[in-house]
């Protein structure tokens, strides 16, 4: 209520803080201005909703299916997608292992995942609808894979569902050759009885270097052609890193700037302040460099440095991306040293706690080798960023977490105030607290021209006060609809690993033992990591 | 003597050095207040203390999704020298913990003061905002304060499930909304109509009803609505909708497909529902001498559901059941917002359901 008081006075009112979550309706994509005609086979009706078109009924079929992955994000993003009226009217979700489980078991998991995980709370009768098309099979034994087959045969006839089919690999890389495989040998990679689409969705590591990553990209293609093939990078269905491309191409005044001409340096930061936490083996044979260079970083690296594409076509976008990864200029052997720095954290105090070092950690060699902190130089050799540093660094057991791209811009050509100005920095936020900060010089009040820092901010969560979908969410319905603008080609894939290969080899490949300088958990690397930037006379910006 | 002789019109320059203060008094030492805004709202209330304290309750609540500067005009007719003013703040607990407000400016406003609302309004936008009116009046001919506070917003927001005679305030909201103006109209029953139009559509996904679309005879809308006839501004919407999708022609009740064929429309309102929900969509076909029919009936404990049939289809009979999304009045009016671009479809399903009679 207000407090009524002359005209002309003030005022207070404050309403009471809630924390009430409002279910409202998330979706509101661009309206499509085409016109559809029943004659097309395109449902006029669908015209101007919000989606142009509707997800069709399809199984999706998810191998690994009593795993985290499984649990924690895909049966969180379908129940959502269901929630939110996003999923066809009839679809089927079909788990797949190597253990005979329970159907009954599988619900139950997924249903657990759900109640635990999701950004919203489960809904029994929408639960119940959608567990209604929830089944396991196992596909253990010679014909494994013909009962698959078989099942979703079935499931077409009683569902309704065309003969579409997504089979989404949630399993250790490990796994991926032979399922694939599989599925080809049983024709699943062929639309089913009734006509429809065959799907398959990996997720990253797409391979450990460029061989491996050839030879699998070799094998899936034997089986499906690359338009149905979706090579998941979460990051990409993150709503601030597909903001970047509106950022950059829907605004005119930022990209006369995005060049060379005006920016100094580029910094990327994707910080963890968690450990491996718990998955010392993955790490020990990945490291940072491939958990988190080559596949995250390097897409926020293209979305940051591409050309602007011709069209919002899958392909026209993912053109550009290929092009930055093979302008990049490869590191010579004899180099390295100068253009990377690995570090491996020790023990220190992270978040208030004591933490124990990397190789302290389960399952860690206590003479481990293995980076969990990179930073490294790069250099983009084209017309728009020759001459324009960009530096990477990844690490885990920092002291926040913190996925930032920042362009810093160069200093102005004279100095008309005697003090030193700060460069302009534009920093986008990918997360936590999502978001857009422009960092400039202004004056102080007062009679002398003081000059201080400021900042203009864009924060999604006080101008967008709703939740948005999670990552997960965008790229299964994306992958359901045939959408694969957020996915990785595999051209990406592997020009990607053609520069780590030389990479590795410069650290690996001599005859001495690579330098991998211990860091204190808690801090924000290793020293040498600064000593990368003050060669040339930068610093990393304190975030 | 002219009645507005004495009438004053607030100050600008004061009304911002009050909403300054505001703002400055809204922090403390430990706590910073962070101003967002994004828009202009300015929201012109039915008659009555009560539409004034719950158009209050919305700002506040919108302003939580879509913060902005509120301009909020309640009629009072004692309201000293014609107009008005208050300034005031709604703050929440943004995501990252910090205090978010947005601010609200009321103009109480006598029938003598009305003529100055659309000046005054002009005076307090923040500048380089949009604007959006949101017009909680009955829409009638002839309105000139409308038509001035159409001219300075880039949107008008209405909702025609209030309307009393749907047939002429849908007309209304043609004109005013296509007439020599760059911004465009949303009605809040259109928005509510969304999840019907996702089900609907729906039915005709599968490429084997796909060419039932060219084959309907009869459509049939049960929806609540306030007015006295059976005409409801959702079913002349969702009609609107179908007609304009699908190339009808017609005027009033007689309406054919592009081949000719008659199309019948039947309208019922329905007592048990609040004005601009849907009880039942029927959507006849014929083909061959066999008829398909394609149903969405509202159902469930608290009517939460849609329920799709299909009866009479080659593939057998067939059923599903959608939930619908619970949403109030601002989480309606949020969603309307999000959307900023224009909505054709909208624009031809409402050009349509103004012919509706």
């Amino acid at each position: 209520m207000h407090n009524r008081r002359a005209p002309g006075s003030i005022m207070l009112y404050r309403s009471p803080v809630e924390e009430t979550r409002y279910d409202v309706d998330p979706g509101s994509g661009p309206i499509s201005g085409s016109e559809m005609s029943v004659e097309t086979q395109e449902n006029p009706l669908r015209v101007g909703l919000r989606r142009d078109r509707g997800a069709e009924p399809c199984s999706v079929v998810i191998f690994g299916a009593t795993g985290d992955l499984t649990r924690r994000k895909l049966a969180v993003a379908l129940y959502n997608l269901h929630l939110d009226r996003l999923l066809p009217g009839t679809y089927s979700v079909v788990g797949v292992g190597r253990r005979e489980i329970a159907g009954a078991a599988f619900v139950s998991s997924l249903r657990e995942g759900i109640e635990k995980h999701s950004r919203r709370p489960l809904d029994e009768e929408l639960w119940g609808e959608m567990a209604a098309g929830i089944s396991y099979v196992s596909t253990d034994g010679p014909d494994g894979y013909s009962r698959l087959s078989e099942h979703l045969d079935r499931l077409d006839r009683k569902r309704e569902l065309g003969g579409n089919r997504l089979f989404y690999l949630a399993t250790p890389p490990s796994a991926f050759p032979k399922i694939i495989e599989q599925l080809g040998s049983a024709g699943l990679n062929q639309p089913g009885k009734g006509g429809g689409w065959s799907r398959v969705v990996v997720e990253k590591p797409i391979g450990t270097n460029l061989a491996s990553a050839h030879e699998l990209n070799q094998i899936v293609n034997r089986v499906f052609d690359e338009p149905d093939v979706y090579r998941i990078d979460h990051y990409l269905g993150k709503e601030t890193v597909q903001n970047l491309l509106v950022f950059r191409f829907a605004n005119a005044i930022f990209e006369p700037l995005w060049n060379r001409r005006y920016v100094d340096h580029v910094q990327l930061t994707v910080a963890e302040p968690i450990g491996v936490e718990g998955r010392g083996s993955y790490y020990e044979e990945s490291g940072t460099t491939r958990d988190m260079v080559q596949n995250h970083m390097f897409q926020l690296l293209c979305l940051t440095a591409m050309e602007p594409p011709v069209s919002l076509d899958a392909d026209a976008i993912r053109d550009e991306k290929v092009k930055v990864l093979k302008a990049l200029r490869p590191v010579a052997r004899g180099q390295v040293d100068e253009h990377s720095v690995r570090g491996q954290y020790a023990e220190g105090v992270v978040g208030g706690r004591p933490v124990p070092g990397y190789k302290q950690e389960p399952d860690v060699s206590a003479s481990s080798a293995t980076e969990t902190y990179v930073a490294l130089r790069l250099q983009i050799e084209n017309w728009r960023w020759a001459g324009v540093p960009f530096y990477l660094r990844a690490g885990k057991r920092l002291p926040k977490r913190v996925t930032e791209i920042a362009l810093r811009f160069r200093n102005v050509p004279h100095a008309l105030f005697t003090q030193d100005s700060v460069p302009n920095t534009l920093a986008l936020r990918i997360q936590p607290d999502e978001g857009i900060t422009l960092k400039f010089d202004s004056k102080l009040p007062g009679p002398k021209p003081r000059i201080q820092p400021v900042t203009m901010d864009f924060r999604y969560g006080t101008s967008f006060g709703q939740q948005p979908p999670e990552a997960y969410e965008r790229l299964i319905l994306d992958a359901i609809l045939g959408d694969s603008t957020l996915f990785i080609r595999r051209d990406e894939v592997e020009a990607a690993w053609t520069y780590i290969d030389r990479l590795m080899e410069g650290w690996h490949g001599s005859d001495r033992r690579p330098a991998l300088p211990e860091y204190t958990a808690g801090t924000w690397g290793p020293a040498e990591s600064d000593v990368l930037l003050a060669r040339d006379g930068r610093t990393w910006r304190r975030l | 003597m002219d009645p507005l002789a004495n009438t004053r019109v607030p100050d600008p320059g004061l009304v911002e050095s009050q909403l300054a203060e505001l703002w400055r008094l809204a922090s403390t030492d430990d706590q910073a207040v962070i101003r967002a805004c994004k828009m202009n709202l300015v929201v012109v209330c039915g008659d009555g203390d009560d539409d004034v304290h719950d158009a209050t309750r919305l700002v506040a609540r919108i302003s939580e999704t879509e913060p902005g500067r509120a301009l909020v005009i309640a009629p009072k007719e004692s309201a000293e020298g014609g107009l008005d003013v208050f300034v005031s703040a709604h703050c929440h607990r943004g995501s990252s913990g910090a205090q978010v407000c947005s601010e609200q400016v009321t103009l109480e406003v006598s029938n003598e003061g009305a003529r100055l609302v659309p000046e005054t309004v002009l005076q307090l936008l923040v500048e380089e905002m949009p604007v959006v009116v949101w017009w909680r009046r009955p829409i009638l001919k002839g309105q000139s304060v409308l038509a001035r506070l159409r001219d300075l917003s880039d949107r008008l927001i209405f909702n025609s499930a209030t309307f009393r005679d749907p047939y002429s305030g849908l007309r209304e909201v043609w004109k005013v909304s296509s007439a020599g103006w760059d911004g465009h109209a949303s009605d809040l029953t259109w928005a509510k109509l969304e999840p019907w139009r996702e089900a609907l559509a729906s039915l005709f996904d599968l490429p084997g009803n796909l060419p039932s679309l060219g084959r309907i005879r009869r459509v049939a809308v049960c929806a609540g609505g306030t007015a006295a006839g059976e005409l409801t501004a959702a079913g002349a919407y969702l009609a609107g909708w179908l007609a304009s999708r699908l190339g009808w022609s017609g005027a009033d009740s007689e309406w054919h497909l592009p081949d000719g064929g008659p199309v019948t429309l039947t309208f019922r309102r329905s007592l048990d529902l609040a004005p601009g929900e849907i009880e039942s969509v029927l959507i006849e076909t014929e083909h061959s001498g066999s008829s398909v029919t394609f149903r969405a009936q509202r159902a469930g404990d608290c009517g939460e559901f849609v329920r799709l049939s299909i009866e009479g289809a080659e593939s057998g009979p067939q059923l599903n059941r959608i939930k619908l999304p619970s949403r109030d009045e601002a989480a309606l009016f949020c969603g309307l917002l999000q959307r900023a671009e224009r909505d054709s479809i909208y624009e031809t399903s409402l050009e349509a359901a103004a012919k509706m009679g």
